[in-house]
């Protein structure tokens, strides 16, 4: 509609206005060709307005969609005038950690997978008609996903999470590419096997913590609660898998095709977890990189100063500003956030 | 958000008696439902049964349930009824097509920004909020954050889809000049 004008208003309400907002097109919208510097304006008035609509969330905390779902089983069990114990007494006692950790230690029944030499290829899975969801977060994202079982996963940013929609009759098979807590859902009948990055864990119900980002050296998995077993899917051989207890983390260098058992200190594995970003002793290199993926920002680095110098801080959900403060009073230089750009100088 | 296959098939699935497909549709809907509830009122426990009652009713009664593309317009349109009719017994002033609160705010909080600068608040632009009806701010919860079409949102609100229009165009007749720009740069960096 070449020359309409369109009040403020109006193009609020229209849909197709609005579809081109949240489409991120960079291009002009297109129903306005040409549109003279007080139409450009208005547009981007319409603009802000439509996406700073966002609300506070009301969240329901996690113990609470386990509780409700549980009563939803017991009213239906009562409607339906079918007892389940088995079912209802494998939900109480994932709900008491301490037992589910005797439970897991006393069975025998790890079930161990065979390699398998590809990576992430769940799309060229054999399953009958299985549709797999592919969840994904931006760079300064994170999210929190709810798998159909009851798992929890916490997707940290710059990171991919494929599952399908419904697990099979045997098992829950997930894949990940990049950083995330899960918080497994006890199935003993379905073993939850998580692939990232030539690992494989295999966990009956536990809650751990992976990181697998495809641009870093190695892939690195610990272990909460519970006890995981933990296999290589690249190497020709079948080998032992490695086992963990809570408080160990497997370090697998992808270089060296090496990994080794360490104990780790849960507060700081788990840090991004609670909204803190926390450097110990980063390289230049790696705080840069880390400030990137958590805030979703991207550098221009034009510093010619010393850069050896490691880093350490922590920053609860402080601003990019916050820390690049921080930041740039220990490296020396002077910077200028503009949008979504850091300009180092 | 447009009515999906996959939500279709997740739907029909259920129907069918595939209690996977009910759990995915659950652990899907909940975190949502659970916020969208939370807008009628404070009471968490209330809340929680209706929506405990909710799913009950939907797997026991499910061969009698219609299909549906669109399953978060039915899911919120079923928790609001329970919600008011249970609110209404409680208070005289709500009823199911008549309610005064739906409360949202703006976010982030950010407070020692809003300190240093009264134009930035965001506090003034949810005093301008509050000043809208229930209905608007519902509307404009529904279009704008949950991103439902204007279908999806008439099937909610129980309403005509040009009830809708009306709705919003006079939510924005009031809001528009508000400095949006400044909330939005307060959104994107106090994270």
């Amino acid at each position: 509609m070449k020359g309409k004008e369109y009040s403020l208003v109006d193009l609020l309400l229209d849909e197709s206005f609005i579809q081109w907002v949240y489409g991120g097109d960079t291009k002009m919208w297109k129903h306005w060709e040409n549109p003279d510097s007080e139409g450009i304006q208005q547009i981007e008035k319409a603009k802000s307005i439509i996406l700073a609509q966002q609300f506070r969330e009301v969240s329901i905390p996690d113990e609470k969609v386990d509780q409700i779902k549980l009563a939803i089983e017991k009213n239906i069990a009562l409607k339906e005038k079918k007892t389940r114990p088995f079912k209802i007494i494998s939900f109480n006692t994932w709900m008491g950690r301490a037992a589910i950790i005797t439970l897991l230690i006393a069975s025998v029944s790890l079930i161990y997978y065979t390699f398998s030499n590809s990576l992430l290829e769940p799309v060229h899975s054999e399953s009958i008609a299985n549709t797999f969801i592919e969840k994904k977060t931006a760079n300064g994202q994170k999210l929190s996903i709810n798998l159909g079982d009851g798992t929890i996963v916490k997707l940290n940013a710059g990171s991919k999470l494929i599952f399908p929609e419904v697990f099979e009759s045997d098992k829950r098979e997930v894949f990940l590419e990049g950083e995330a807590f899960f918080k497994v859902k006890r199935d003993e009948s379905k073993p939850f096997i998580l692939t990232s990055g030539n690992i494989k864990t295999t966990v009956l119900g536990t809650s751990f913590n992976v990181k697998a980002y495809k641009i870093d050296k190695t892939v690195e998995v610990a272990l909460i609660s519970g006890k995981v077993s933990l296999q290589r899917t690249n190497t020709a051989t079948i080998e032992t898998p490695v086992i963990l207890e809570p408080n160990e983390m497997l370090v697998y260098n992808k270089v060296g095709r090496k990994s080794e058992k360490i104990n780790f200190d849960p507060a700081k594995i788990l840090a991004w977890k609670r909204k803190i970003l926390l450097f110990e002793n980063a390289g230049f290199d790696e705080v840069i990189e880390r400030i990137e993926r958590w805030y979703g920002v991207t550098f221009i680095n034009s510093y010619k100063g010393p850069i050896e110098k490691e880093f350490s801080g922590a920053y609860e959900n402080k601003s990019i500003k916050a820390v690049m403060e921080g930041v740039s009073f220990a490296y020396g230089f002077k910077f200028e956030i503009k949008d979504k750009v850091v300009i180092i100088k | 958000m447009i009515g999906s296959n996959s939500d279709q098939m997740l739907w029909d699935s259920f129907r069918k008696g595939n209690k996977d497909a009910f759990n995915q549709i659950y652990y899907n809907h909940i975190a949502t439902l659970y916020n969208y509830g939370a807008k009628f009122t404070n009471n968490t426990t209330l809340i929680e049964d209706c929506i405990q009652e909710l799913f009950t009713d939907l797997w026991v009664k499910r061969t009698r349930i219609r299909s549906t593309s669109h399953i978060k317009p039915y899911l919120y349109k079923s928790i609001k009824r329970r919600l008011l009719r249970q609110l209404s017994k409680e208070k005289k002033n709500v009823e199911i097509t008549d309610y005064q609160e739906f409360s949202i705010e703006y976010s982030p909080e950010d407070q020692l920004i809003s300190q240093q600068n009264a134009e930035l608040s965001s506090t003034k632009l949810n005093d301008m909020l509050q000043k809208l009806t229930a209905k608007q701010k519902e509307v404009i919860f529904l279009k704008y954050f949950e991103r439902l079409s204007n279908q999806e949102i008439a099937e909610i609100m129980e309403v005509d889809v040009k009830a809708i229009y009306k709705l919003l165009h006079r939510a924005f007749e009031r809001l528009k000049d508000l400095p949006f720009v400044l909330l939005l740069i307060l959104q994107n960096y106090s994270r």
